[in-house]
């Protein structure tokens, strides 16, 4: 048994068959040995990691899964404020949307009718023949 | 100003030069958006078609001696071909002439000269107007009496307000009015108002209609038409004329109508039907008048009454 054996110090690595031996170094064999520190435990910020993907990962599901909406056009907020007897004010919210050609309301909303359009003013005269417009 | 009201003001007019072409078109489109490259071709639609009217009416013509219409009637031979612009519109004009129990004739020609001449004489109705088309592969033929010499005036204008509107199927809404002669075709949710001129006073209307759209594919035709005795009208010597013929007696017609408008399916249809009434007078007019395909009717009587038909009432702005 040789005297590194006895210190307890870890074997140097075998070298590979057919591998060049390494070069000589001078300071080797010269370098007091000093003993490894504790690394530090790795769990806490694994478990943070993971809790960090798994946050992501319902986030990213939630987004896939969630239903359509019947329109999807932006609503417009009309707020009214109304004065009550009593004094604090009642702010009431209604959304409008405005249905595109083949949307659906949603059940139970309430659905008003487009004003119809505005009549063009006269577009053509019809005349007898020879007679300027 | 929109993309809409910028082509309203495209009223695109014919040149009044007296040779007889149309002497007022217009073509009136709405885009199918207000964006500006839908705007810019609705805008080369109505130029081009009004440029194809002109080249229509170029060859339906009478004023011009080289119109096809000159040439036919021009011609000494008893079958003549004639191209296809010139066999549709006489194909028609035989249909108009079922349509209008023979009033509306295209073979007036002389009749309405010697009117304008203030010679009207029942002589000068040709004694044979008969007259027949050949169409087959090898092209159109028309036989007729030598001599016999065709107008097609207003049957030709319904008939060219009509096709020009065939060209605009890809436009939600669109108006050609072929002096006067009006195609229209109008879509889902579209109300376009119509003016009927007042003879009697330059620039006002006698009412104005007020005409929907539908929502079915290819929009609601209508065709609106004008006809009278108001402004082709001649005078001398306490004799007057004009220039509509009542082939019963070869002379200007004998009426108590000085105006009538038709509402119907096509222009053509509004147009042999509006001459119909007013060369037939008021009583048969209404008869007339009283059948399907026609959405109104308005008659201006000598007496200054306005008759309407049933139907005319809801489209009454």
């Amino acid at each position: 048994m040789s005297e590194s054996q006895e210190l307890g110090a870890p074997r140097p690595p075998r070298p590979a068959p057919g591998a060049r031996p390494p070069a000589a170094r001078s300071t080797a064999s010269t370098r007091p040995a000093v003993a490894a520190k504790p690394r530090p435990d790795a769990r806490p910020l694994r478990i943070a990691y993971g809790m960090g993907a798994v946050a992501a990962a319902s986030a990213l599901a939630t987004a896939l899964v969630a239903p359509g909406s019947s329109a999807t056009t932006a609503p417009i907020s009309q707020v009214v404020t109304v004065a009550t007897d009593a004094t604090p004010l009642v702010r009431h919210v209604t959304q409008y949307v405005k249905l595109k050609p083949g949307q659906t309301a949603p059940p139970q909303a309430v659905v008003q009718q487009a004003p119809a359009p505005k009549p063009r003013v006269v577009v053509v005269t019809t005349r007898q023949s020879g007679v300027k417009p | 100003m929109s993309a809409v009201a910028m082509l309203f003001s495209d009223l695109v007019a014919a040149p009044a030069d007296g040779t007889g072409r149309l002497r007022t078109v217009g073509v009136h489109l709405r885009p199918v958006d207000g964006r500006m490259d839908a705007v810019l071709r609705a805008r080369r639609s109505a130029w081009s078609t009004f440029h194809r009217i002109e080249a229509w009416a170029d060859r339906l013509t009478r004023f011009s001696t080289t119109s096809d219409l000159a040439r036919l009637n021009a011609s000494p031979a008893e079958r003549v071909a004639v191209r296809p612009t010139l066999a549709a519109t006489l194909d028609w004009a035989r249909q108009a002439q079922s349509l209008s129990g023979g009033i509306v004739d295209v073979a007036l020609l002389d009749a309405r000269l010697a009117a304008e001449a203030l010679g009207s004489r029942p002589d000068a109705l040709p004694v044979d107007r008969g007259w027949s088309m050949d169409r087959g592969r090898r092209g159109s033929h028309i036989r007729r009496s030598p001599g016999l010499r065709f107008d097609l005036d207003g049957v030709a204008k319904g008939w060219l307000a009509d096709r020009a509107l065939a060209r605009l199927d890809e436009f939600p809404g669109a108006v050609v009015d072929a002096d006067g002669d009006v195609a229209i075709r109008l879509g889902h949710g579209q109300r376009w108002r119509f003016g009927v001129a007042d003879p009697r006073s330059c620039g006002q209307d006698l009412l104005v209609l007020d005409l929907v759209g539908s929502d079915r594919a290819g929009g609601r035709r209508f065709g609106l038409a004008t006809s009278g005795t108001s402004i082709h009208r001649w005078m001398r010597d306490g004799r007057i004329a004009h220039h509509l013929i009542d082939p019963r007696t070869g002379a200007s017609a004998r009426t108590d109508v000085v105006q009538a408008t038709v509402l119907a399916r096509t222009a053509r249809e509004a147009e042999a039907l509006a001459k119909t009434a007013v060369i037939l007078g008021s009583d048969a007019a209404l008869e007339v008048l009283d059948r399907p395909g026609v959405d109104g009717a308005i008659l201006l009587t000598e007496a200054g009454d306005l008759l309407l038909t049933p139907g005319t009432l809801r489209w009454l702005a």
